[in-house]
């Protein structure tokens, strides 16, 4: 996968992933080159798609093969490189968002010390400014998943990984948290790589849609 | 008398259980991380030898520390020139409680990081903290109750060590006599009791203290990382051994297999003071000596008697105080329960109530069964409110249910009396209970139709049974007729036998006119034999006959069951 930023040198920018996976009797084989900044994968689930998102975040340790974002190699298993989660520098928000439990949703937002406007303003795109002295366990699926969106969105990441980030919200609100998600990614010219199993979700938002689907991923055609 | 100094006893017990606490938190915590988080090589192998300490003898285990750091061992002379000794002093003490100690402390902290979620790990890691930092700023502060809970489990495991503490630091006054080593002294010393009440308060009051800082901190982890219920129960059931000291408290658990299913039938921390018993947990309500205060093996006749069958609320989740001076011939009860699983009781998580009062007389009295003559006369009254649930029914002996009890719908009030008689080797059972159920309106729902009237249900019966032991010696309260002998075969006799005969009666669901009721005569005749005290093999018929159609067998008026059945106890 190659993502080429506009206005930058294609070939030096951008996501190369050649990965050979096995996942129990399971081959996972992935090899992605993109030009886009957008990139949604689909495929039903028990596919692989958060095991994906989840070598790109450097927490799968059982691929090998190459990964390359932005001219930077993140894992080249023949020259035994492998970059550790926390200096890659990537926004994951899992499926069930997974906040801190101990903090509240301010503490949660600021956990990588952002400043006080970044931190307002982003909550106030996500509308979670007035859950801010809330505890994670009294936020409803829907706001934990903002929650999570924003924490990722204020540690300053270089890439954005997002899984099934409409899940856990009611049809009603997707279209809202995918403008919401659509204004944050333009404003700081964001990457991401969105997973989902619902093609529908999806669509309007990303600039490239792939499907995985047993064990492989192909592009497809818009 | 030598002099013994309580208090002393006590400061030194207080300052061995905190050393340990702060002592042993490193090991607990790296041990638990490392057992929870990492792929270690051999890991069962490291928590098997780690684990050694709680199932070694205490004494054992003393025993290995003193060849491990004594005088004369490998490892005497290097801590000698060092100027240290881990011999009968207090270090020794802390050293001893602290060893025995570890392994609960370890589990505890294990269990602790194990309910963190790895993901929020994760997540840290990939918001860009390392991993130093992502413990100290995620992983250690979730598991911190469960830490805590594990330090105040081994302070009062520490509280309770005696036999590696008295092998590897001895029983010194004011050096390494703890409360435990105390108590035993005392023991053993003319005119010590008056001191022994004194520590043994103490080390209750400590222990429970600890127990219910224990239980806090563990609801505190589960409120935090919204844990099942099981770790609260896991925590507890680890805390046991800790609890030693606290000789009074004893936790019971009683369970049952009966062909492929097992059961918890019973649940409960029991408290015994001088004069009172204080049940916590799930247990039987207080009413029907063949429900309450009789194994449901122990019985004259193994099926209880139609009326206990239909009317004992069975068991709940509750407290039970019981106020039972040994001299005096008067025992009162007093019982709150709500949420149990059973409907005959009250699953609705609403408040039920009970009071009971006996008389006792004779071999009913604990530890008098030898006596010729015996008595257990009472009564019990029980409140529950069941909002709407299906009303008293119960089953048949051969398992078809009553009658369609109706939807109840208010309060449901049982009165019930008691008698058991002990006349050498005759025993005699009588019990009878009467309940009345409310049913208000209830307005239709998908899936049960609407209660119009608020018309109560009454329902009531009795049973007689008389039993005889033709062998062996006569049944004595919740034990029944034993043999001369025991297991050895070559001293084997017979053992004991018992016959029974019962004549019941039971009348289900009257007063409504849209009620039809349901119940049955009946008559039962038994007999086992126990082959030693553990073992019986049983034979009993029953005959009954319906007040009403029985719902699943409608043609039916009357039931004939044989039952020949074999029983073992553990204990």
């Amino acid at each position: 996968m190659q993502i080429v930023a506009p206005g930058r040198s294609p070939g030096n920018s951008g996501i190369n992933l050649s990965v050979r996976l096995h996942l129990g009797r399971l081959p996972l084989a992935f090899d992605l080159t993109s030009t886009a900044r957008r990139i949604a994968i689909v495929g039903p689930s028990g596919s692989g798609k958060s095991t994906l998102l989840r070598i790109l975040a450097g927490l799968e340790r059982r691929a090998r093969g190459r990964l390359a974002f932005d001219g930077e190699d993140w894992q080249d298993d023949e020259r035994r490189l492998h970059r550790p989660p926390w200096q890659r520098r990537v926004g994951w928000v899992p499926q069930d968002s997974i906040l801190f439990p101990h903090a509240d949703v301010r503490a949660n937002l600021a956990w990588t010390n952002p400043t006080a406007e970044r931190l307002q303003h982003v909550a106030g795109v996500l509308e979670i400014a007035a859950l801010l002295d809330r505890r994670p366990r009294n936020l409803s699926g829907g706001e934990r998943q903002r929650v999570a969106l924003g924490r990722a969105i204020l540690s300053a990441p270089k890439l954005l990984l997002l899984d099934e980030p409409f899940a856990a919200v009611d049809r009603r609100l997707r279209g809202r948290l995918a403008e919401e998600l659509r204004q944050l990614s333009h404003e700081s010219d964001l990457p991401f790589v969105l997973v989902s199993h619902d093609d529908g979700d999806v669509a309007s938002l990303a600039d490239e849609v792939w499907r995985i689907e047993s064990g492989r991923l192909d592009r497809v055609d818009s | 008398m030598t002099t013994l100094d309580p208090g002393r006893a006590i400061l030194l017990s207080l300052q061995v259980g905190l050393a340990c606490m702060l002592l042993g938190l490193p090991f607990a915590i790296a041990f638990g991380w490392l057992l929870a988080r990492r792929r270690l090589p051999m890991r069962s192998l490291i928590s098997t030898l780690l684990m050694i300490p709680l199932v070694l003898p205490p004494v054992v285990t003393g025993l290995l520390l003193l060849r491990g750091f004594g005088r004369g061992s490998w490892m005497g002379p290097a801590l000698e020139s060092l100027g240290l000794s881990l011999t009968f002093n207090l270090a020794a003490a802390i050293l001893a409680a602290l060893v025995v100690g570890l392994p609960l402390y370890i589990l505890v902290a294990r269990g602790a990081f194990e309910a963190v979620d790895p993901r929020y790990e994760e997540v840290s890691l990939t918001l860009g903290h390392s991993p130093f930092r992502t413990f100290r700023r995620v992983t250690l502060p979730l598991a911190l109750p469960g830490l805590a809970a594990g330090a105040v489990l081994v302070f009062a495991r520490a509280l309770g060590e005696f036999g590696a503490t008295a092998v590897v630091a001895g029983n010194i006054e004011g050096k390494t006599r703890t409360i435990s080593l105390a108590v035993y002294s005392l023991l053993e010393m003319p005119g010590g009791d008056a001191m022994v009440g004194r520590l043994v308060m103490a080390s209750v009051v400590l222990s429970l203290a600890g127990l219910l800082a224990y239980e806090f901190l563990l609801r505190w982890q589960r409120r935090r990382l919204e844990l099942p219920l099981l770790f609260l129960v896991l925590g507890l059931s680890v805390l046991l051994p800790g609890a030693s000291l606290a000789r009074r408290i004893d936790i019971v658990g009683v369970g049952e297999l009966a062909g492929e299913n097992a059961r918890v039938l019973d649940m409960f921390g029991r408290l015994k003071l001088s004069s009172m018993e204080i049940i916590a947990g799930y247990a039987k309500t207080p009413l029907f000596i063949s429900g309450r205060n009789e194994g449901e093996d122990l019985t004259p006749i193994p099926e209880r008697s139609q009326v206990a069958n239909a009317l004992w609320p069975n068991r709940d989740l509750g407290v039970e105080l019981r106020w039972a001076p040994k001299e005096s011939p008067v025992e009162g009860t007093l019982w709150f329960g709500n949420g149990t699983s059973n409907y005959r009781a009250n699953d609705n998580s609403l408040l039920a109530a009970a009071a009971r009062a006996d008389l006792l007389y004779g071999r009913a009295k604990p530890g008098r069964g030898k006596e010729a003559m015996g008595l257990r006369s009472g009564l019990c009254a029980y409140l529950a409110n069941v909002a709407p649930r299906s009303g008293l029914s119960g089953r048949t002996i051969s398992g078809s249910p009553w009658y369609a009890a109706p939807r109840i719908n208010g309060q449901r009030l049982l009165l019930e009396t008691h008698h058991a008689i002990y006349l050498n080797s005759v025993y005699v059972l009588a019990e009878a209970g009467w309940a009345r159920e409310e049913r208000e309106a209830i307005p239709a729902s998908a899936l049960a139709p609407a209660v119009p009237s608020g018309e109560s249900i009454d329902s009531w019966g009795y049973g007689i049974t008389v039993a005889w032991t033709l062998r062996g010696e006569p049944r004595g309260p919740a034990r029944p007729p034993k043999g001369p002998d025991t297991l050895l075969p070559w001293n084997w006799s017979g053992g004991a036998v018992e016959l029974a005969v019962r004549y019941d009666d039971l009348a289900l669901g009257h007063g409504a006119a849209d009620v039809a009721g349901g119940g049955a005569r009946g008559g039962a005749i038994a007999a086992t034999w126990w082959l030693i005290d553990e073992w019986a093999l049983s034979l009993a018929g029953y005959h009954l006959e319906f007040r009403e159609p029985v719902v699943t067998r409608s043609n039916d008026e009357a039931s004939d069951v044989l039952l020949a059945r074999t029983t073992y106890r553990w204990k």
